[in-house]
């Protein structure tokens, strides 16, 4: 399923990330990248934007950046 | 000479060491982004001399961004150390982009910053495992403290040879991170009522403290008003025991000091708000207020990083169109600017509180401002989102930096800055504009000196022909036109035009008041502004970006004036916009289905994916 389907505490895996392009690039920047875990910390209505918990700190991602990202429960 | 180049992850503490080491005034802030052009500064640090460069953030050696292109340059040039700075948190990361520069034969020392935070979270550091990794210096504190950054500097004095490997695999080992918690204040403010009520009071709160006449700001004020109103006479009879004529005593007291003192007044109130925007760049909370304006921005084809642009915007906006050079694309840069211009500057709140002065609530009338605008930006950004520009959205993708104490010397050094600049800009183009206003509103066509008919004066011929242009939004008054032309070159002369213009205050009626503030806030920000839009866009964008300012404030303010003179227009305005809202749910619902089908596709190709490739996980 995709990120942007997920809620708050959710525990995920990351499976793929759909896009190649500058997107995917700035996701892989922040650590967002195939077998990272993650979890969601918090989303605002709608899942607009959601905070995402990874590798001891939090990253803000808007829905179209959750969009691209597929993730498995874990 | 020894030559540093800071280098290393966004919101790493590259600023905050730069300034550290060469008692600089770079920009700071807790966010990434904020270092958009590389600074140089020569020091002498302990009787060596030092050439210390600083260098905007960046994830990978790839140039993604137009300020990675800049810190990439600089990195490949460095002839001397590179001193990589991470975040403690960071270091996986940050360890692979050391083992490129290694690989390139750079010096590298590896400077791991903010310890105290990994330590407090919950999370270790082997020193001794990972210097065994790295053959190469690698200091471990936090460099916001002098006394790190001396190991820092003895560590780049010893630098001997350029190191030949690292072993990233034994370093990560060294590195225990704890897992993230969410500290208790975000879990009550960035979800539910809560949220919308934590921006009210956080706007409100500054807002009092810089407009109200209690808050710091008026309250200085109000001081600032007493003691220049017994400094006036005290210098007009200096002058006049001086000897000097009439010409020179009214030049001085009424031009000059009339002018430069009457902006100068409203300094408290520029200052403390721009004291508080600082603090909130420090503190955190701006990303905070990202995450949450991503809810509405997000209408506007920008994302939430738009609001450090808007933010920037209230305190000056040349610096708010330069911060833009961080953002993803042209098209967001565009915007941003666009939203960051349409916001009052620091320079527009004189102008403000000499107008509501002689209203029975200035203060609201100063919220009233900011909200009006804010909305009136956000509602033409929705409109050529819309209609008019299309293009490549960017995603909000943003760490989120942990909440942190803005340190005292460093916030009131970034005051100090801030009121120099504004006292340097006082002392210089109002001074000259204040100057210019006296000698015009005083001398006839036929250079005659008439103090007391300025209605005859060079400057009234000058405005009579703008009144025309500006008679149907109810401002056809040459007073009122000669201010609006000061204004173009900066805000404050707006306010030294006005008090010169009417030296018994002004106490305007509402129905020339309300157009008048509303011009003021949406004409074309000043001339500094327009031309570092010139600078970072071209000449195209730049006429458009000013014709769209001047067609905004013109358009508005009379249909301002039109519903003042005729309120029934008001319930034509309020149709036109439900019409608008509805054809926009009814446009997004079709939207929300065609999405919904993509989403299966998405979803489809997914699978497929996962079929391809079975070990994924």
């Amino acid at each position: 399923m995709l990120l942007s389907e997920c809620s708050v505490r959710d525990k995920l895996i990351i499976t793929s990330v759909l896009k190649e392009d500058k997107t995917a690039m700035r996701l892989s920047n922040i650590g967002i990248e195939k077998g990272t875990q993650i979890s969601v910390v918090r989303a605002l209505k709608g899942n607009k934007a959601m905070i995402i918990s990874l590798l001891g700190k939090a990253v803000i991602l808007s829905k179209s950046a959750t969009d691209v990202v597929v993730v498995e429960r874990v | 000479m020894f030559k540093i180049l800071l280098a290393g992850l966004p919101n790493s503490g590259k600023s905050t060491l730069f300034n550290l080491l060469t008692r600089g005034n770079a920009k700071v802030g807790n966010w990434h982004g904020i270092t958009v052009k590389n600074l140089e500064k020569t020091v002498k640090i302990n009787g060596d001399i030092f050439s210390v460069t600083d260098t905007p953030g960046i994830y990978s050696l790839k140039a993604y961004t137009l300020e990675e292109k800049v810190s990439l340059n600089a990195i490949k040039n460095q002839s001397g150390v590179i001193v990589f700075l991470s975040e403690a948190i960071n270091l996986k990361k940050s360890l692979k982009i050391v083992k490129e520069l290694i690989a390139m034969g750079k010096k590298v020392v590896l400077a791991i910053n903010m310890l105290s935070e990994l330590l407090k979270s919950g999370g270790k550091i082997d020193k001794t495992l990972l210097q065994k990794a790295c053959p190469f210096p690698v200091v471990i504190g936090d460099f916001n403290k002098k006394e790190d950054a001396s190991m820092l500097i003895s560590a780049v004095k010893e630098y001997k040879i350029a190191p030949f490997k690292l072993d990233i695999e034994l370093a990560e080992t060294a590195l225990s991170i704890p897992i993230y918690k969410e500290c208790a204040f975000d879990k009550a403010v960035l979800q539910g009522i809560l949220a919308p009520v934590f921006i009210i009071t956080l706007l409100a709160l500054t807002l009092y403290l810089s407009f109200g006449k209690y808050g710091a700001g008026g309250l200085l004020s109000s001081l600032l008003s007493y003691l220049f109103n017994l400094f006036i006479p005290i210098s007009e009879n200096f002058i006049r025991s001086v000897g000097a004529s009439e010409f020179i005593v009214n030049l001085v007291v009424e031009g000059v000091l009339g002018g430069i003192l009457g902006v100068l007044t409203f300094l408290p109130q520029m200052a403390t708000l721009s004291l508080i925007l600082t603090v909130l760049e420090r503190s955190g909370i701006m990303s905070r207020i990202a995450y949450l304006a991503e809810a509405v921005l997000y209408k506007t084809g920008l994302n939430g990083r738009a609001v450090f642009s808007a933010l920037t915007g209230l305190g000056c906006s040349a610096v708010s169109v330069l911060s833009t050079g961080g953002l993803e694309n042209d098209l967001v840069k565009k915007k941003a600017m666009l939203l960051g211009g349409g916001i009052s500057c620091s320079a527009k709140i004189p102008v403000f509180l000499l107008l509501g002065a002689s209203l029975k609530f200035p203060f609201l009338y100063i919220v009233c401002i900011y909200l009006v605008e804010v909305f009136i930006a956000l509602f033409q950004l929705f409109l050529a989102d819309k209609l008019l520009v299309k293009g490549e959205r960017a995603p909000l993708i943003m760490e989120m930096p942990p909440y942190r104490l803005p340190s005292l010397k460093e916030t009131l050094k970034a005051l100090l800055k801030i009121v120099k600049q504004s006292i340097i800009k006082i002392g210089t183009v109002i001074f000259i504009i204040s100057i210019a206003v006296y000698l015009l509103k005083s001398l006839s066509l036929g250079l005659e000196y008439i103090p007391n008919s300025p209605q005859f004066s060079i400057l009234a011929v000058i405005g009579k022909t703008i009144v025309p242009i500006l008679k149907p939004l109810g401002l056809g008054d040459w007073r009122i036109a000669s201010a609006l032309v000061s204004g173009v070159f900066a805000k404050e002369a707006i306010a030294s035009t006005l008090i010169a213009l009417y030296p018994k205050g002004i106490n305007m009626e509402l129905e020339r008041l309300l157009p008048l503030t509303l011009f003021i806030m949406l004409y074309p920000p000043c001339v500094a502004t327009l031309s570092a839009v010139l600078l970072e866009t071209g000449k195209r964008f730049f006429v458009k970006y000013t014709l769209n300012f001047y067609a905004q404030a013109y358009l508005f303010s009379l249909a301002l004036r039109l519903i003042i003179l005729k309120p029934f227009l008001l319930i034509i305005l309020a149709f036109l916009i439900t019409v608008l809202v509805i054809y926009e749910k009814i446009h997004g619902r079709k939207k929300l289905k065609t999405k919904q089908i993509s989403s299966f596709k998405v979803r489809r190709k997914a699978k497929l994916f996962n079929a391809a490739t079975p070990n994924s996980k």
